[in-house]
């Protein structure tokens, strides 16, 4: 129970006993001031029904307190005494009642949902782009809601609503729950029972094991980093993949997609499954293993080795050789100050003096590390982005055209796209003019760090490079606060020089973010990763001629 | 009863405090529009979604200080012994200065709540972020908590026999409304007048600078009926309570 409602049924029962020994007064001494007494609970009631909100389970509590309202209307001792006792059980009864119901105090996910699909199908500005069809998706959800709602299942609430986000194929579209508990309860209960390894697929179609424990049944009977799996419990993998409900990352662009799509499946089946696997000699083989608890960790785990980045500091600098220094950029934040004022100029200023430092000792390479970097302020990108581009005047992007007489974006009633607003421009200063840039991304790497090596690819001295494209979200987002959570979504239009919609997939989950160097996720890189622990995609950089 | 009614509109029309607090109110408006929160706003409609309720934290103050006078002014000089001595019931009294009070009230809170939205209009234009039917049927709606909270007003004067201490109560709730938000925003929400006043907002914003937008302030059917039906009952409530209260009071 929460602390505002225990305190109202404790001042309220004591009220309530108060009543009932004051009733001999107030009928002795007849006053007006005796009776006010009687109105206290009822104004005590609606102060704390204000400030905590209705909730039903407490309904007893309310028929109490108003029942006890009768001793301002009766002056009769016996009625007021009664009155009292009965409005004292009818309050002490709340207390069992909302600790055994399972609604109680929970927020409707059902208006939940309403209000926040409601808000979306009214300014996400991508309906068009991708082909979102909100009505579908209505008729789709809401019975799924409702079910959530009829069942008090808060985490259930939690995974439709990541389903419903996963439709839009857009990394700026996700629902946050209030309490981080219910995320975790989520992950686990979609990743299902753990075996021992987890599944990725290889660059040539394979699909491998990975991070394989080695006290499992499993690894017993010899499978390990990068053993091919064929089948699980019986099923071709790809069936599998399918039969998977839930999509634990959904991805804005196919390829990103295809690369984490067996993240769950290592993670299927009951008590026992079968795994078929090439062994090392190169034969078809067959194992039974057991479960062996939940498989969210190792999930994770994978997730977090496959998608590592420099363990430094946000916007710090790290010498790795004579010739390389990385500057890791976890976030598109620098200070509470710059974003505020948004005045990006004192990073700038650090940056640049760093790098004419590193520039002075002879370092040649400039590695950008932006792997999972969830994005941030688009004018700390402009900032960075004038540090390293060639001089002269470079594009960033056109804000959509804002029409105020309909509350939304301009379309050219022609074409369907949005009209071009105001254009964002910036001029290059070329300091690191003397060698390579370059950017390390994934598929985590998402809206101003999908923004700030697509202003930079192209450009002589510029390498973007990954096992995976960035994530593919350019649009502006913002989100809309809910009972139960946030749900976020692309809010503010961004457009490239031809007025088409910046970097986001369309219907074809193709974003526009490619980049350089795709790394082959193959043997070499899983035992890199998964058996000497290294950052293969950082050597694979610094390797570079 | 209407002479009753008679004496207290002609109370009413000569009574200098109430005139003084509606004026003092109506230039809180203006300030509002001018230099206050509002001073920002490109347009009237802009304006009403930037100031939320507000204007209700000073008009309670006018509101508290009308039914004090008009229902508590005669406690203090005998004027009810003198009426029910000369054959009055005790619930023509009541009713005929709760009407009176009540029926005042809406008139100003008519005017002071639009007051300053006539003045943006005038100043600006009203606009494109909400739409004259949305801030007409919020305004409406808006008088329905207010009669409410005149009866609950009018019981307290009642209860308290003191026209001063319902005063400093307006003026209190005032006060602390203005020097904490969140207080006031909890004392509207006892109605659902913080509600009625907020318009939803959304927000985005362009790389160039700058910020859009837009109030939301469709309201449902269910809303627009349980805030006139609740309001009414509530007030029903409280005027009874008021009446029980006067009708065994030794005067």
């Amino acid at each position: 129970m929460i602390i505002g409602d225990i305190i109202f049924l404790i001042v309220e029962i004591i009220f309530a006993l108060l009543l009932i020994i004051i009733a001999e007064f107030a009928v002795k001494l007849i006053s007006t001031k005796w009776r006010i007494c009687y109105l206290l609970p009822f104004a005590i009631a609606i102060i704390f029904v204000t400030v905590n909100g209705i909730e039903i389970s407490m309904l007893s509590a309310y028929l109490g307190v108003v029942i006890t309202l009768t001793g301002f209307f009766a002056d009769s001792k016996k009625l007021r005494q009664m009155t009292g006792v009965l409005g004292v059980v009818l309050i002490g009864i709340a207390f069992p009642i909302c600790n055994l119901y399972p609604g109680y105090r929970q927020p409707d996910y059902v208006k939940d949902f309403k209000e926040g699909f409601a808000a979306m199908k009214e300014h996400y500005v991508l309906t068009e782009h991708k082909g979102i069809d909100f009505d579908a998706l209505y008729e789709e959800y809401l019975p799924r809601f409702e079910e959530a709602n009829k069942h008090h299942d808060e985490v259930e609430n939690y995974l439709v609503w990541s389903q419903f986000c996963a439709e839009f194929y857009d990394g700026h579209v996700y629902f946050v729950p209030n309490s981080e508990k219910t995320m975790d309860e989520g992950t686990a209960r979609i990743a299902g029972n753990d075996y021992g390894l987890s599944i990725m697929t290889l660059s040539s179609g394979d699909y491998v094991a990975v991070n394989v424990d080695e006290e499992s049944e499993a690894y017993a009977d010899g499978i390990h980093n990068g053993t091919v799996i064929t089948a699980w419990d019986g099923d071709a993998i790809e069936d599998v993949i399918e039969k998977i409900e839930y999509v634990y990352f959904p991805s804005p662009d196919k390829d990103n997609e295809a690369f984490y799509s067996t993240l769950l499946v290592a993670g299927v089946g009951g008590e026992q499954v079968t795994i078929s696997y090439v062994d090392d000699d190169g034969k078809n083989r067959d194992v039974t293993v057991s479960n062996s608890g939940c498989f969210d960790e190792r999930m994770i785990e994978t997730l977090d080795i496959i998608d590592q980045g420099l363990e430094a500091g946000n916007m710090s600098f790290t010498e790795m050789d004579d010739e390389t220094v990385v500057l890791r950029i976890k976030s598109m934040m620098f200070d509470t100050d710059s974003a505020k004022q948004e005045d990006f100029s004192g990073m700038q200023n650090e940056v640049r003096e760093n790098l004419l430092t590193y520039k002075a000792q002879g370092k040649t390479r400039l590695i950008v590390d932006l792997r999972c970097n969830g994005g941030g302020h688009g004018l700390m990108v402009k900032a960075l982005a004038e540090l390293l581009a060639s001089e002269g005047e470079h594009f960033y992007s056109y804000d959509g055209l804002w029409d105020d007489s309909i509350g939304n974006y301009a379309v050219d009633p022609e074409t369907g796209k949005y009209l071009k607003g105001e254009g964002v421009f910036y001029m290059g200063e070329d300091i690191w003019s003397q060698g390579q840039i370059i950017f390390l991304v994934n598929g985590q790497s998402a809206s101003a760090a999908d923004h700030f090596p697509a202003l930079l690819r192209g450009q002589d001295n510029v390498t973007v490079m990954g096992f995976t494209e960035p994530c593919g979200a350019g649009q502006g987002v913002s989100c809309k606060e809910l009972e139960s959570g946030k749900i976020y979504h692309s809010v503010a239009v961004m457009l490239d020089e031809n007025g088409d919609i910046l970097i986001d997939s369309g219907v074809d989950h193709e974003s526009g973010d490619d980049i350089d160097i795709k790394i082959p996720f193959d043997e070499e890189a899983v035992r890199a990763l998964f058996d000497a622990g290294e950052d293969y995609v950082l050597k694979r950089a610094m390797e570079l001629e | 009863m209407n002479n009753i009614v008679k004496s207290q509109i002609y109370q009413l029309k000569k009574d200098r405090l109430i005139l003084s607090i509606f004026i003092l109110v109506a230039v809180i408006e203006i300030i509002q529009v001018t230099v206050g929160e509002g001073a920002g706003a490109e347009s009237a409609s802009d304006f009403i979604g930037m100031i939320g309720s507000i204007p209700y934290s000073t008009i309670y103050m006018f509101v508290a200080v009308l039914i004090a006078r008009v229902c508590g002014a005669d406690f203090g000089d005998k004027t009810f012994n003198y009426e029910i001595m000369s054959g009055h019931t005790r619930r023509e009294t009541y009713i005929s200065r709760a009407g009176i009070s009540i029926i005042a009230g809406v008139a100003g809170v008519a005017v002071l709540a639009n007051l300053s939205i006539v003045l943006a209009t005038l100043i600006h234009g009203f606009g494109t972020k909400l739409s004259v039917g949305t801030v007409v049927l919020h305004q409406v709606l808006c008088i329905f908590p207010m009669i409410r909270i005149m009866s609950f007003f009018i019981f307290l004067i009642f209860a308290i026999r003191n026209q001063y201490i319902v005063m400093l109560l307006g003026f209190l709730t005032f006060s602390i409304s203005e020097l904490l938000g969140t207080i006031q925003s909890y004392v509207l929400s006892i109605t659902n007048l913080a509600m009625l006043c907020r318009y939803e907002s959304f927000s985005t914003f362009a790389l160039s600078g700058g910020e859009y937008y837009v109030y939301e302030g469709s309201l449902s059917i269910s809303t627009i009926v349980l805030t006139i039906v609740i309001s009414l009952v509530m007030s029903t409530f409280w005027l009874y309570v008021g009446y029980v209260f006067y009708q065994k009071d030794d005067l």
